[in-house]
């Protein structure tokens, strides 16, 4: 697996204001890479600078080994994607419209009709785009940015506007193309659930900072770190057992359940506890919350929609 | 490269509005042609209702009344003589005699009349600066004897002989040089066996000699020449004080004068206003409209991109930013070229539907750069609109730097509108003040100052009038400040284009 998307120590500042202070991230062959965070914190201005429509004011961004400010062309052969929304020309038909991408990246029609059959766009694909909904807009956007044969892929917010099964389709679609065709792709959200599904590694960025990289997994796993919810009978008992033993690990107790911070090697230790003092254990769940609370820590909250 | 001027001419194209600001345009060129045509046709048929026999009957009538109310006055006397002859004679009124006839009868009246009337004293040829008059009652006597043979005589020849050996011998109260200048016209139509053409009364119509121009040339050449020689501009006709002329009304009345001399060499006769080459050369009017265009397309082509969105698209192609903007800028010069042969292809046709391509094989015979050149003129005016294309070339490049460095569209069109129509009032504000003061240091530097090529060419008639606001400028200088303002235009909207973030 090698790197497909190097970010080295990149910088932006717009006037005074420091908009990306000191980002550093890779992206490998074939990875779909989550680019996390609240709206304003970067997300947007560090797509800009990968894709050349903003200068780096420091560090470097490297695509496929072709550094994007000295030798764009040859970077940007290897990279495509969609900017904030999929505008395009109103006044051409979608097909037109991929027609000049094709064009510029110099693929032929065969690959605009794979693209076009890849997003399932067939049906309206000679209509006016300015008859499209969002949704339509943002597949012909991604069939727009399949012509070039990109080695990655960045998609900036892709499902905003798409209903649940679009969202679906999209999440299939993208899956496809980085583990059956070795595509990466760069997806960047504030939306964190739909990350959980799509991604395979996270990047959290907060404030412009880079906060965390871990593959979803690990997020998942650690960003929960022991907060689990135990249902308990009878309650006043295991109430007294926990307030007694337990007292510093305490989240929330309440009639009924129980939201503890263990360790997972404390779990063993504290079931037996509770079960040599007659308790017993009617449920145990990883709590649900966890990882938007931890996320909304790491990013100091912000408009995160859970 | 060329598949990105490929995708920036399909989204040009594709755009409806391009078409109909084009159509617009070549409309309004074909309104305007149709309406001079009317206009020339109804103010050439106007005198021509009435016959110039009937013409001078009526003349005639009005002098007897008035010489019946006032029996002394010479004027009227001189009138009815002149009118007379002429209706005996049936001399019509472009006949070279006219001129002699009116002479004759106003030696006839001042012999009537006496020393009193001379101020009515008319010597009949407009072109002669010099007035001969005789100052003998012996003296009088053969004059009028000898033009009378003259005018039966009907031999222009001799007319004109005689006239070189009266002027010779009589005139005394003037320059040497212009008296010169009168001797070198008179030898001139001599040389050229060009027959004299009265102007006097040529208002009154009647059948024109085929010939009559080089007539009309040789008289542009003695008021040019004697322009030259003076000084000062012609006229004022009405009064006032001579015009001195500036450096760069000398250069064009020097021009003029080689240009009418060459014309007559090759017996190259200038075109008419209501004929087709007339209305062709009209036509370059529409070019400029075609700024117009191009603001409009220029927005359309840079800022409209960034307002819609699209330009992040379009720039992350594996393509250079300086490629894309070349891509744009060649589309921008297409648009142009067809917009100027838009209208070339219609005014011919239009031009050749309202006359017939009447006088399609004239030529034209025009300094350049100080060397008098005749070519066909069909192409002469191919090459005008070549010429004139330059500063819409440059309004165009404005129109691309303003939309380049605003990015947006509506912005880049009112802001460029109000540059070019502002900046046209301005300068015209501006040269009346260089009239009044004067010149204005710098002012010939200005754009607006060096955007009308038109004076620097030559009308139908072959007058250059070279207005400009400083007399020390040329088609070459203008030429030089517009190619100095396009490459700065262009230099701007690539750098502002290709460097600055797109946010």
């Amino acid at each position: 697996m090698g790197e497909v998307l190097t970010l080295d120590h990149v910088c932006k500042t717009f006037g005074k204001r420091p908009v990306v202070k000191d980002i550093s991230f890779t992206v490998q062959e074939g990875e779909v890479f989550g680019f996390l965070g609240p709206n304003g914190a970067g997300k947007t201005t560090t797509i800009k600078m990968i894709l050349g429509l903003l200068s780096v004011d420091s560090g470097s961004i490297r695509v496929a080994g072709h550094d994007v400010e000295t030798d764009f062309e040859a970077a940007m052969s290897h990279i495509s994607g969609i900017v904030e929304n999929p505008d395009m020309y109103p006044y051409l038909s979608g097909y037109e419209n991929l027609m000049l991408q094709a064009r510029a990246a110099g693929a032929d029609e065969a690959k605009v009709e794979e693209a076009i059959h890849l997003v399932g766009m067939q049906q309206r694909i000679r209509e006016k785009f300015r008859t499209y909904s969002l949704g339509m807009k943002q597949r012909l956007g991604i069939a727009q940015a399949l012509l070039r044969n990109p080695k990655i892929m960045i998609l900036d917010e892709p499902t905003n506007g798409l209903d649940p099964a679009g969202i679906k389709e999209m999440r299939d679609l993208l899956r496809t193309l980085a583990h059956e065709r070795g595509m990466s792709v760069l997806v960047s959200s504030h939306i964190l659930q739909e990350m959980q599904l799509m991604c395979d590694t996270v990047g959290i960025i907060g404030n412009g900072e880079l906060l965390r990289v871990s593959s979803m997994e690990e997020l998942t796993r650690t960003a929960g770190a022991g907060l689990y919810r135990y249902t308990l009978r009878p309650m006043e008992q295991a109430a007294d057992l926990i307030r007694q033993h337990y007292s510093d690990r305490i989240a929330a107790l309440d009639a009924g359940v129980a939201d503890l911070r263990l360790s997972e090697e404390e779990i063993p230790a504290f079931n037996r506890l509770l079960m040599e003092n007659g308790v017993t254990i009617y449920g145990l769940n990883v709590a649900s919350q966890s990882l938007e609370q931890s996320f909304m820590e790491l990013t100091g909250g912000g408009n995160v929609i859970g | 490269m060329g598949k990105l001027i490929g995708n920036e001419r399909r989204k040009l194209y594709k755009k409806v509005s391009t078409w109909v600001l084009l159509g617009i345009v070549v409309a309004l060129n074909l309104f305007v042609m149709v309406i001079g045509k009317i206009m020339a046709d109804q103010h050439t048929s106007v005198y021509q209702t009435v016959s110039w026999q009937d013409q001078y009957v009526r003349e005639l009538r009005n002098a007897e009344l008035n010489l019946r109310e006032n029996p002394s006055e010479s004027y009227y006397m001189n009138q009815v003589v002149m009118f007379q002859y002429l209706l005996d004679q049936e001399i019509p009124p472009t006949d070279w005699r006219t001129d002699v006839v009116s002479e004759y009868a106003s030696l006839l009246s001042l012999q009537a009349g006496g020393e009193e009337n001379i101020h009515y004293y008319y010597d009949g040829q407009q072109d002669t600066s010099l007035k001969v008059i005789p100052d003998t009652p012996e003296a009088l006597q053969a004059r009028i004897d000898q033009l009378k043979a003259l005018i039966d005589g009907n031999d222009w020849k001799a007319y004109l002989r005689q006239q070189i050996t009266y002027i010779d011998q009589n005139a005394v109260d003037v320059a040497e040089q212009e008296k010169a200048l009168e001797m070198e016209m008179l030898n001139l139509y001599l040389d050229m066996e060009i027959r004299p053409v009265s102007q006097s009364l040529s208002y009154f119509g009647g059948e024109t000699d085929p010939d009559a121009w080089k007539a009309a040339q040789v008289s542009a050449i003695r008021s040019g020449k004697l322009a030259l020689l003076r000084g000062e501009m012609e006229g004022p006709y009405y009064g006032g004080d001579p015009i001195p002329m500036n450096r760069s009304q000398r250069a064009a009345k020097q021009m003029e004068v080689d240009a009418a001399l060459e014309r007559l060499r090759t017996g190259s006769k200038p075109v008419e206003e209501t004929g087709f080459i007339g209305l062709m050369s009209q036509s370059t009017m529409g070019l400029s409209l075609l700024p117009l265009v191009l603001m409009v397309t220029a927005g359309g082509i840079i800022a409209s991109e960034f307002t819609s969105g699209t330009v992040k698209l379009l720039l992350i192609t594996p393509h250079r930013r300086s490629k894309i903007f070349w891509a744009k800028a060649a589309v921008l010069l297409e648009l142009t070229l067809i917009g100027a042969g838009a209208l070339f292809v219609t005014a011919f046709l239009a031009g050749g539907i309202l006359t017939g391509f009447s006088d399609i094989g004239s030529w034209q015979v025009l300094p350049v750069f100080g060397h008098i050149l005749r070519l066909p003129y069909l192409l002469y005016i191919l090459l005008k609109y070549l010429l004139l294309l330059l500063p819409v070339l440059t309004y165009g490049a404005l129109a691309l730097m303003l939309s380049a460095v605003t990015r947006r569209g509506a912005a880049a069109i009112s802001v460029s509108l109000v540059l070019m129509y502002g900046g046209s009032m301005a300068m015209a504000i501006l040269s009346q003040l260089a009239m009044a003061f004067g010149t204005i240091p710098g002012i010939k530097f200005l754009l607006f100052a060096n955007t009308e090529l038109e004076g620097y060419l030559p009308s139908l008639t072959g007058a250059i009038s070279a207005q400009t606001v400083d007399g020390s400028m040329t088609l070459g200088f203008s030429l030089a400040v517009l190619a100095v303002y396009f490459l700065c235009f262009m230099w701007v909207a690539r750098d502002s284009f290709c460097r600055r973030d797109v946010k």
